[in-house]
């Protein structure tokens, strides 16, 4: 099974740390992604044969993450994400912007913080965010649009979104 | 640079404060598949010597005997006895042949490391005075232990386990109401604490067996059929052990769609189905470690303390 390790190291990291911002608790989005990667493991032939397998770990883990987050909301540990920061060069600097960035994005609407997670961190197209999303395409575009207004961004139209 | 490129490298940046322990991830998403396995193992085992009591009672139905008179038959593959009474329901209990047990040990697909997690409950010495389940049939209150590791280990490798077995609370007494096989009517919660220098990491992991020694059975339960927008419809965990102050859920694989019930997990005498555990750093404080086996509606809390 060289094919589901090397799909694991590829993708845990990433995979984990995409989620830590959407669920903004760690260890709440390490539990999700080792549950969704243990499931890729039980349909690893029907996984392995996607197109975009790491596309189905990203909604998977979400979906895990939702509803571990719903069951201990009253029981979290994991601590949100700034906390974690390490130390090193420009350590202020980078927990200052990390800050920003991170009380911007709680501040979001929690259906744009998922398209945006999946569009720019998890890098996925418009059409598997829509999958993941469970709407349409230009729900995702509409909601995209909505995140990066709230973002301070310009809202300028692109070809992809 | 763009607003988007922009986005996307401070989204980055941000990922990157979360820490990821990959190998301690690898070793408890193996755990996990390994325990499915075997369960799973055991659960076709099982599948397959019901068929073949079903095609011997027939046999010996049309040979003109009656199924009472079948006695106790040996197959090629396990023990298996049978035993009718007066009405339609037939008792079956199943030892499952060596051959069964044996492939327990799969390899894993995942490379093992050292941070692998506890070894089964059962088999781990008991460091503190454990409350022993009352017998089956006697309701009895919710178990609680009171685990205090402090002092008795320093080092990463020392381990200090805290076990707590018994009967379900709130059980009513008498029989199961479904046979065959037993229902799983003991559980055992297992609080693993590793004193670390960064605090105590704590291991939870669960056994659920049959108190009279027999076998069991538990199934999944419709989990989130709509929720799974690649997958479709899925099913929930035959075993689930939760603990307070922990986002995570341990779970004994969760059986295939569609049906939920058409993959039992099996238990038999000396392989409890076991609820892969997870490890957290705990702060003191009180906790309750739950293992709950949602089809049956049942569960057994353990409450446990982690000293300072």
């Amino acid at each position: 099974m060289e094919a589901y390790q090397a799909f694991f190291d590829a993708h845990y990291d990433r995979t984990a740390r995409a989620l830590a911002i959407v669920l903004d608790d760690v260890d709440l989005a390490q539990e999700a992604t080792q549950e969704a990667l243990f499931r890729a493991w039980t349909r690893w032939a029907r996984v392995s044969a996607m197109e975009r397998p790491e596309a189905w770990l990203y909604v998977v883990a979400l979906n895990v993450g939702r509803r571990l987050g719903r069951r201990q909301s009253r029981a979290r540990s994991g601590g949100p994400l700034e906390d974690r920061a390490g130390d090193g060069p420009g350590f202020e600097q980078q927990v200052e912007g990390r800050l920003a960035l991170a009380d911007r994005l709680r501040a979001l609407p929690p259906r744009q913080l998922e398209a945006v997670v999946l569009y720019y961190l998890a890098d996925l197209p418009v059409g598997d965010v829509a999958r993941a999303m469970g709407c349409a395409e230009g729900t995702v575009k509409a909601t995209l649009s909505g995140a990066r207004r709230n973002l301070g961004m310009r809202d300028i139209e692109r070809s992809g979104t | 640079m763009t607003d988007d490129e922009s986005l996307r490298r401070d989204l980055r940046a941000l990922a990157e404060a979360a820490p990821t322990d990959r190998a301690l991830a690898r070793s408890l998403v193996a755990g996990r598949i390994r325990r499915r396995d075997r369960a799973r193992r055991l659960g076709q085992a099982l599948t397959t010597l019901a068929v073949v009591v079903a095609v011997v009672l027939a046999v010996v139905v049309a040979a003109g005997g009656s199924p009472g008179s079948a006695g106790r038959v040996r197959v090629p593959t396990g023990r298996l006895t049978t035993t009718t009474t007066t009405t339609t329901t037939t008792a079956t209990t199943i030892a499952p042949a060596p051959s069964s047990t044996t492939t327990t040990a799969a390899p894993s697909p995942v490379v093992p490391t050292t941070l692998s997690t506890a070894p089964a409950p059962t088999t781990v010495p008991t460091t503190t005075a454990s409350t022993l389940p009352a017998p089956f049939g006697i309701e009895t209150p919710a178990m609680t232990l009171a685990v205090d590791c402090r002092g008795t280990t320093t080092a990463w490798n020392n381990t200090t386990t805290c076990v707590v077995a018994g009967s379900p609370a709130g059980m009513p007494p008498g029989p199961p109401p479904s046979t065959p096989p037993p229902n799983c009517d003991r559980a055992a919660v297992s609080v693993e604490v590793h004193p670390t220098a960064s605090g105590h990491q704590v291991t939870v992991t669960g056994d659920l067996l049959n108190s009279a020694g027999g076998n069991c059975l538990v199934t999944g339960y419709a989990w989130f059929p709509p929720t799974d927008p690649l997958l479709g419809s899925d099913c929930g965990p035959a075993v689930e052990i939760t603990a307070s102050g922990h986002p995570g859920t341990g779970v004994l694989a969760e059986a295939d769609s569609p049906g939920c019930a058409t993959t039992p997990y099996l238990a038999t005498p000396g392989y409890p189905i076991e609820a892969s555990g997870f490890t957290w750093t705990a702060p003191p404080g009180d906790y309750q470690a739950t293992l709950v086996w949602p089809d049956e509606g049942q569960s057994v809390p353990v409450a446990f303390t982690v000293a300072g």
